[in-house]
């Protein structure tokens, strides 16, 4: 009898996950169908594979998508860490606020946000490219770096700080050798976040792009007018596999980090 | 209080910001103006081969900033007029674009190939007078019938959109999955116009719609033609780019220009007010609309175009295939779909309510 409720949840997560990852399965199955259509299986072939790697349009705005997605990450990992730490110094009223202003670019809708922000830059008359894409990806990446990073610092056993004091540290010496190295794990995490969430904006970027700087995302929904061809699943295929790296190097360092502190 | 540290944290940050500006903004200039500035639909809708050609003879750089909507053309060109020289928008955005005072009358004495143009796609209701807009890529709505599978259901030919009621198409037919097309073709069928809004003709459409329910097997936007490979369908309304990648899957796959007539889509090139490269802008027009050039960006991109001079340079099953070569009479039988802003709520409307019966 005690099997049962086992069962179910196994039945569950199964179900669960079959459902999440056939489509994306399909899409895999598909950039080796010879075929251009999807209706049809006529035989394997490595041609999409081929035409992406030729294509030098795919390569330009992937190049220019990745310059953005890191300089993004560190952008916002520096913002999000230095707000979150700042949390430690204030009182509990002034953090509920600061709480507020640093998570409202992820209630305000994208489009809007893409909207206001082209009408802020253009006003500045900000050059629009690469530095209105890196500035409007990290007003919408340094939210989770500050999140993840004050989940972190709330774990700090506070003793440890008051300890340093007692022993005649600076704040920047408790910052620097206990604070960083405690949430580092995490602020390495959160870069890696923002750096998918960049990668993976196509409203705020197809208006925050220039006359030179298509994003990667941004050119494959630009694509739909004239159709979509194999190619890009042999593109997402790859995007795939490099994301999965990703996570699971993200997921290593965190085991790491747990592992080491269990220790101690 | 803020103590100095974090002021020095602070400092640090916004140095690195600097940083970063100072780094990206030496990348990002310009080589003097000879260069000009274009949106529009990604992929190779203009292919860059030709550009590449361009680039060449001319020594201009085409900078192509690829978009996913005529909208966010609308937005970026109303926002900065002076970043784009020319941008590649739907029909009744160059009317927008017009009412809003933001486009270049253009100067046709710098545009000589202008004259190659098929006058069957001039003077339409967008720019009456032709002074706005060169049509660059043509494209039409359709029946895609597999003739063999209509008999062998028993169902009399299709020759227009009425034979799609036939009771016996039962889970034959696919349909382009927008309320504004399925509600038009039924418009059609009833010998009505696009755009009607007369409440009265809109609910004897309505009516007609649901009885068309059981014909349909499936909605689809971006791959209607594979229910027709597949066998699922054996008639399909469709684009015409979709119409050709089905019959060169399948060549018993015909093409059926319905006699009440045909959506049309043309996709035309404007020009900025405020365009900075104005004349390089004028001498990319007038090279696209080489005959040579024009013939070649078809059999590149399988949109038709509107260029009648090409037609001789076009290859031999481009020129005779009447999907990607369109008959002018066909043509001629085409509509616009004007102003889908005063009907579409009522038809999204009608719309969602049929599709909650599937």
């Amino acid at each position: 009898m005690k099997a049962k409720p086992q069962r179910l949840r196994t039945f569950y997560l199964s179900l669960f996950f079959v459902l999440l990852y056939i489509p994306v399965l399909a899409v895999i199955l598909y950039s080796f169908n010879q075929s251009p259509s999807t209706a049809q299986w006529t035989g394997f072939t490595l041609d999409w594979y081929r035409q992406l790697f030729r294509d030098r349009v795919i390569a330009e705005v992937f190049k220019i998508s990745i310059v953005v997605a890191i300089s993004t990450s560190i952008l916002s990992a520096l913002l999000g860490t230095a707000a979150a730490i700042t949390t430690l110094q204030v009182t509990e009223g002034m953090e509920k606020k600061i709480n507020t202003v640093m998570l409202l670019p992820l209630l305000v809708p994208e489009v809007a946000l893409g909207v206001s922000l082209l009408l802020f830059f253009s006003a500045l008359k900000l050059p629009f490219g690469y530095l209105t894409l890196i500035l409007s990806h990290t007003l919408f990446c340094t939210p989770y770096v500050y999140i993840m990073v004050q989940l972190r610092l709330k774990e700090i056993d506070i003793s440890v700080i008051e300890a340093a004091k007692d022993l005649g540290a600076g704040r920047w010496q408790i910052i620097k050798t206990i604070i960083l190295p405690l949430v580092a794990p995490s602020i390495l995490t959160a870069s890696l976040l923002a750096v998918a969430i960049s990668l993976d904006d196509v409203v705020i970027s197809t208006y925050m792009a220039g006359p030179t700087s298509t994003t990667l995302p941004v050119h494959i929904f630009s694509m739909m007018r004239v159709g979509v061809t194999p190619k890009v699943n042999a593109l997402c295929t790859l995007i795939l596999v490099g994301t999965f790296f990703i996570i699971g190097f993200s997921q290593f360092i965190s085991k790491k980090s747990k592992q080491r502190e269990e220790f101690n | 209080m803020i103590s100095t540290k974090i002021k020095k944290i602070l400092v640090l940050t916004f140095c690195a910001v600097f940083f970063v500006f100072a780094f990206v903004g030496c990348g990002g200039k310009d080589n003097g103006n000879k260069q000009i500035n274009l949106m529009t639909w990604g992929g190779d809708f203009i292919p860059r081969e030709i550009i590449n050609q361009f680039e060449e003879e001319t020594g201009i750089k085409v900078n192509y900033k690829e978009v996913t909507s005529n909208e966010e053309m609308q937005s970026l060109l109303e926002a900065n007029p002076d970043q784009y020289d020319l941008a590649v928008v739907t029909d009744y955005m160059v009317d927008i674009l017009r009412q809003n005072g933001y486009l270049e009358k253009l100067d046709k004495g710098k545009i000589p190939n202008f004259a190659n143009i098929n006058p069957v796609y001039q003077g339409n209701y967008y720019d009456e007078n032709d002074e706005y807009s060169i049509p660059y890529a043509v494209s039409i709505s359709f029946l895609l019938v597999n003739p063999e599978g209509v008999a062998a259901l028993g169902a009399d030919p299709i020759t227009s959109y009425k034979d799609l009621w036939q009771e016996e198409l039962k889970d034959s037919i696919v349909l382009i999955d927008w309320s504004v097309e399925v509600i038009g073709l039924v418009l059609k069928s009833l010998g009505y116009e696009y755009n009607e809004t007369d409440p009265v003709k809109v609910a004897e459409a309505k009516e007609k719609l649901f009885e068309l329910k059981d014909n349909i097997v499936r909605f689809e936007t971006n791959t209607p033609e594979d229910s027709l490979i597949s066998g699922e369908a054996v008639a399909g309304f469709m684009y015409s780019n979709q119409a050709v990648k089905g019959q060169a899957a399948d060549p018993k796959l015909q093409p059926v220009f319905p006699e009440e007539g045909m959506p049309i889509y043309i996709d035309c090139f404007v020009m900025s007010k405020d365009a900075p490269n104005k004349d390089n802008a004028y001498q990319f027009l007038n090279f696209l609309l080489e005959p040579e050039i024009s013939a070649k960006i078809s059999e590149l991109t399988n949109f038709s175009n509107a260029n009648k001079a090409a037609e001789e340079f076009l290859p031999e099953d481009f020129k005779n295939n009447p999907m990607l070569n369109f008959p002018d009479e066909v043509i001629k039988n085409t509509s616009f779909y004007i102003g889908v802003a005063e009907v579409y709520e009522e038809y999204e409307h009608i719309y969602s309510e049929f599709k909650m019966q599937f």
